[in-house]
């Protein structure tokens, strides 16, 4: 069976990690409704696109 | 490589995607607000799939010659394959078992609703007939969903003619502050033109200001434009910022 042969030091383990990271996901401001909303999308709060189209019916909840 | 792959198989069987789309289509082209909402692929992969058929229906609205009715039967035919048959015999078969179900002739409506209606429609617009529009992931499978939708549907036209409307109604509202506000449009265009300005201002501040100032207007006529001009620019720089929302 494999087994390790050195003991892997924590220094190791960040150094690999460092790169690991996540970015935050792109978002733009909605004209409509200042709302951040991911861009070519509809805007989820308002139903919004692209300034005339209400796409969705506005959820009131 | 990615060579000539134009399709995605979208998880099925030829004979199941084949079946998945003439559903899609159908629903797409039966659908009360001519939209549907699906996955982005499902979407993508069904534009040009009911864009074909509906380019045969707008072939069919202007045939010429004497076999124009052959043709559009032809037509009619070959865009029936973008759709279900329908199934006629189910009623019959599945009657006397137990209740009896509607007959499936879906694909038989969307089939005439896309000749009659479509292809008049869309007569004058070479390709194009869809929009998608991205909605965002669904939660449960974080799947990306998209509206597919006919363009030129009749929301759109409402919004059109309302907004035409509302234009109308506007511009009967303006035409007694246009005139107000063209004057100030006028200099603030005007930036660099100092000496039409000048001109303009002198005759306004005459007027306002009456007789008494008459004598002494040759000599601040230097003086005057500085305290007018001040006035005026921020007159414009409003007006610019209004113009510009």
């Amino acid at each position: 069976m494999p087994n390790p042969k050195r003991r892997h030091s924590k220094a190791r383990t960040r150094k690999r990690r460092a790169h690991d990271a996540l970015r935050q996901p792109q978002t733009s401001v909605c004209p409509n409704c200042q709302e951040p909303r991911m861009p070519h999308r509809v805007c989820p709060k308002c139903g919004h696109y692209k300034g005339r189209e209400v796409v969705q019916v506005e959820e009131t909840s | 490589m990615r060579h000539l792959k134009a399709h995605r198989k979208l998880g099925r069987t030829s004979e199941h995607r084949m079946s998945m789309l003439r559903n899609l289509a159908t629903s797409l082209i039966n659908a009360q607000d001519e939209r549907i909402i699906t996955t982005l692929p499902k979407a993508k992969e069904l534009r040009p799939f009911v864009e074909r058929a509906i380019t045969l229906s707008r072939h069919a609205t202007n045939l010429e010659g004497d076999n124009a009715e052959a043709q559009s039967v032809h037509l009619r035919r070959r865009a029936a394959t973008f759709f279900h048959a329908g199934n006629r015999q189910q009623k019959i078969s599945t009657g006397r078992r137990g209740p009896e179900r509607a007959p499936r002739t879906a694909g038989v409506l969307a089939l005439r609703r896309l000749f009659d209606e479509l292809g008049e429609r869309f007569k004058d617009r070479p390709g194009g007939y869809t929009r998608i529009i991205k909605l965002g992931r669904r939660d449960g499978d974080n799947a990306e969903l998209a509206i597919i939708e006919l363009v030129d549907n009749r929301r759109e036209r409402e919004a059109i003619e309302a907004a035409n409307k509302r234009a109308k109604s506007a511009t009967s509202a303006k035409k007694k502050s246009a005139k107000a506000s063209k004057e100030v449009e006028e200099t603030g265009s005007r930036r660099g033109g100092r000496k039409a300005d000048r001109t303009y201002e002198k005759e306004e501040t005459t007027k306002a200001r009456g007789r008494g100032r008459g004598a002494t207007d040759e000599k601040t006529e230097d003086q005057k434009p500085k305290g007018g001009s001040r006035t005026k620019k921020t007159e414009a720089t409003s007006a610019e910022k209004d113009t510009e929302k």
